[in-house]
């Protein structure tokens, strides 16, 4: 006999079942390839090996995974993850703690939407492509954002010298997201000829 | 980061409590990128690897 399974799925080796001088055993030569990967070694390999552990590569790179989580949290919140004994445990657990919560995350980006203003020098494309970032976020969430309500928002937050546009588009009842962002664009362009016009 | 090699790529900044979701964006990516995303994602989901016992 020349070890025995545990129930955890790691075998134990009985000490005089080495393996022959000069021959790696398939497991050590893959722990071997992995150290040398140059990630980091957490001791527990090495605690392993000379346990006479056998531990599958598998193993070896959830331990690593779990390294690299570890290694990417402040170190206050580290010393809680050490107790998680797998990387899957681990990230189940700042997701928990951390990730916003579906409510939470709806009633910030409604606001967002709802507040959000043009800056001074913003031409409209982009703030329109703000605002439809915030849309794409709440639909990832399952928030449908209607036109009539993204057109409000996005009025609403305009700069203060599109105003005659904004009530050309109120006379309009077939006003749309798009069909305000061509007015604006065109407002633009006006602009632009009037300054022309001026210095020539 | 747990490799010292350059190629790899890197969190820009650790988690902390205000910037969850972009770390975990970076995290994905370089879980995905050393094959290891597999191991850290819930057992029900498609890409996950199955269940292994910690060392």
């Amino acid at each position: 006999m020349t070890g025995m399974q545990l129930r955890s799925g790691l075998q134990l080796r009985a000490p005089g079942s080495m393996v022959p001088h000069g021959v790696t055993s398939r497991d050590d030569a893959s722990i071997k390839i992995e150290k040398t990967a140059g990630d980091a070694a957490t001791g527990q390999e090495d605690e392993a090996l000379l346990s006479g552990r056998a531990v599958s590569p598998q193993q070896i790179r959830a331990e690593r995974a779990r390294v690299v989580i570890i290694l990417n949290v402040r170190a206050h919140h580290s010393a809680k993850l050490r107790r998680q004994l797998t990387a899957r445990d681990m990230w189940a657990s700042l997701r928990e703690e951390f990730h916003p919560r579906k409510r939470s995350r709806e009633i910030t980006m409604r606001r967002q939407l709802n507040s959000l203003g043009m800056g001074s020098n913003e031409s409209p494309s982009r703030y329109f492509n703000r605002d439809w970032d915030i849309v794409s976020l709440l639909q990832y969430i399952g928030i449908v954002v209607d036109d009539g309500w993204l057109l409000g928002a996005l009025l609403s937050g305009l700069s203060v010298k599109y105003e005659r546009t904004m009530e050309l588009m109120e006379e309009r009842d077939d006003i749309t997201v798009r069909k305000a962002l061509a007015m604006l664009r065109a407002a633009d362009a006006r602009a632009e000829r009037r300054v022309l016009r001026k210095k020539a | 980061m747990a490799s010292a090699d350059k190629d790899l790529p890197r969190a820009t900044v650790k988690l902390d409590v205000d910037i969850c979701t972009s770390w975990s964006h970076e995290m994905e990516y370089l879980l995905r990128f050393q094959r290891l995303w597999g191991l850290v994602v819930p057992l029900d989901h498609p890409e996950a690897e199955g269940q292994i016992t910690s060392l």
